[in-house]
């Protein structure tokens, strides 16, 4: 992965800002990974970002735990943990090497401050109690209200624009977007809706997205089928 | 400066989205069930060990397990079984196989981990990774025998509908020997206490491996496929693994001397009282589970003096490997603190150790369990 991970988020961190500030991105040339087509704006997203101790300055733990561990699961998962720096480190590696845009400069950091917050001596961990007919609903189907009967090629157009940059062609997922096919929240518009306006981790807010636009997404998404 | 001030917006928005009445101690105070929320997102819940006084755990209440969380909800899933003819099933097919209904235990390899010194890396699940429920399904040996077995077959490899969260990512995979698949008692079940699966425990379909720990009852059952060799990949040949021989705690195991886990051992715990009671002099109900992944209950035993001297408590409910018994045991206290610990021994001779062997990944905790209340003058 060698210095990606930082250049990486930083690229997709000034694309999503573009995106912010003006009308949907085109779809670009290229996959998710490769952030020069949209790096042709502005000379900090260079194509070759130079050494990665200038994004580690940029990147606290704490940003990192964010950008790149909060895609895929919550931060309860690290919080209750009880691991010395050397099995933190064990672990980054290992996530590392499942896809999570962690650059190798901030491991170090990152394994030393998740051994401070999450280690042997972090004191109990308290585990919330969640009412059982809370954590049902959560994965429930709802109605579809003012999301339903979505057009195909709008959502697609949508995805394409506002998505796919993060969440990969096919919408199977890749770095940083977590897979969006067959998921529950597919259907359950309203929270869907949600999240797509107000964002989440490194996910930007897209308040300008219209029901037709997240309509259409639902609808194009909920067509798509897995890969094998 | 515009990426920190992205940053920064976009982690107050996280924080506005975040599920609000998730953290609620006040949820623990009002009547309605709950559940211990290990990870919300997807999620690992905990079934709260008051539950644990019962033959059958509510599904309500019955702990969740996701390595990625559920697919959505789709009653008309098909299952496929490879062979050499090969089945595609629905679930209205299924009915053309006998239905078995049978009550067992199902626990996750790691329930007690968090127990474990040195800590290990993983959800800290500390008792309520169990429950038992009645299963109804059908024999995944009739399934396998319709589909044909081919020539050679010696494992049965196991997938689901769930999805990693990236390409990157392993899948779940699993596989069980073909001896164990065509066990009368491993089932593809689609109900689970009487009542069709909830998503969260596997809808439509999910295995049911009694005996075995949790990874091997596959959820979201997708397809099952016959072949020569145990399945490759992480979740056979790096986790749900065990050393062969005891080691020291901390040790750093090579790969060569870990080998998959099966059959969960011998396991009890104390539900009621719950840590930290406070109760009147006198009579004193004692009551918890106890079973073995190997074979039946033979006997459940308390101590109230840190293991000098037992008492023998009564058991509930038919024996049989793989399914618990509700202990019960009472006692006539005189004021003062006391602490109570259990332990049970198995038909085949296995007895909990007082303290559970340490292992890398922190599986199958079960040393005694002690809770202590407080009895009033």
């Amino acid at each position: 992965m060698s210095a990606a991970g930082i250049a990486f988020r930083r690229a997709l961190a000034l694309l999503l800002l573009a995106g912010c500030q003006s009308a949907p991105a085109p779809r670009p040339p290229e996959p998710a990974h490769s952030p020069e087509p949209v790096a042709s704006s502005g000379p900090a997203a260079s194509p070759e970002p130079g050494p990665a101790a200038v994004g580690a300055a940029d990147a606290s733990p704490e940003q990192v735990i964010v950008e790149a561990c909060q895609s895929c699961h919550g931060r309860d998962m690290l919080s209750q943990q009880r691991l010395t720096a050397a099995q933190w480190k064990r672990t980054v590696e290992k996530m590392r090497g499942w896809g999570a845009p962690v650059d190798e400069a901030e491991v170090e950091p990152l394994a030393r401050h998740l051994a401070t917050v999450a280690g042997p001596d972090a004191g109990p961990d308290a585990t919330p109690s969640v009412p059982a007919a809370e954590a049902e609903a959560a994965l429930a189907p709802q109605p579809d209200g003012p999301f339903a009967d979505g057009d195909v090629r709008l959502g697609r157009e949508t995805y394409d624009a506002r998505c796919l940059v993060c969440h990969g062609d096919g919408a199977h997922g890749a770095k940083p977007g977590p897979n969006l096919i067959d998921r529950p929240i597919l259907f359950r518009a309203a929270e869907f809706a949600e999240r797509v306006r107000k964002g989440t981790g490194l996910m930007r807010a897209s308040p300008d997205a219209t029901d037709d636009e997240i309509a259409g997404l639902l609808a194009y998404l909920r067509g798509e089928t897995r890969r094998q | 400066m515009k990426r920190r001030d992205f940053l920064r917006a976009s982690a107050v928005a996280a924080a506005a989205a975040a599920v609000p009445s998730l953290g609620g101690a006040a949820a623990g105070k009002t009547s309605e069930p709950v559940l211990l929320g290990h990870v919300l997102r997807p999620q690992d819940l905990a079934t709260p060990l008051e539950w644990f006084d019962r033959p059958i755990t509510p599904t309500d209440v019955f702990f969740v397990r996701s390595h990625f969380g559920a697919p959505a909800l789709d009653p008309h899933r098909t299952l496929r079984i490879d062979g050499t003819q090969g089945l595609i099933l629905a679930l209205p097919d299924l009915a053309g196989f006998e239905k078995v209904t049978l009550t067992a235990v199902l626990q996750c390899a790691g329930n007690g981990r968090a127990l474990q010194r040195p800590r290990v890396p993983g959800v800290q699940w500390v008792h309520g990774a169990m429950g038992q429920a009645t299963w109804t399904g059908v024999r995944l040996a009739d399934l396998l025998r319709r589909a044909g077995i081919p020539p050679g077959a010696a494992h049965v490899e196991l997938a689901g509908w769930d999805e990693p969260p990236m390409p990157t990512v392993p899948r779940f995979l699993r596989s069980i020997p073909l001896e164990r698949a065509l066990d009368p008692t491993t089932l593809v079940a689609w109900a689970m206490n009487g009542a069709p699966l909830t998503l969260a425990h596997g809808a439509p379909f999910r295995l049911v491996v009694p005996g075995w720990a949790g990874d091997h009852w596959m959820k979201w059952l997708r397809s099952v496929r016959v072949v020569e060799q145990e399945a490759r990949g992480f979740y056979m040949e790096t986790a749900y693994r065990m050393p062969v021989q005891p080691v020291a705690p901390g040790a750093t195991v090579p790969a060569a001397d870990m080998r998959p886990l099966t059959v969960f051992p011998v396991k009890s715990v104390v539900a009621r009282p719950g840590e930290g009671a406070r109760l009147r002099a006198g009579a004193i109900a004692l009551a918890g589970v106890a079973f073995s992944g190997a074979a039946p209950i033979a006997r459940v035993e308390v101590t109230l003096d840190g293991g000098q001297t037992w008492a023998r408590a009564a058991l509930d409910g038919p024996a049989g490997a793989g399914r618990w018994q509700v202990w019960r045991h009472r006692i006539a206290a005189k004021p003062g603190i006391w602490r109570v610990a259990v332990r049970a021994t198995d038909a085949a001779g296995s007895t909990q150790p007082r303290d559970a062997v340490w292992n890398p990944s922190g599986y199958f905790w079960n040393g005694w369990h002690a809770v202590s209340f407080e009895v009033a003058s």
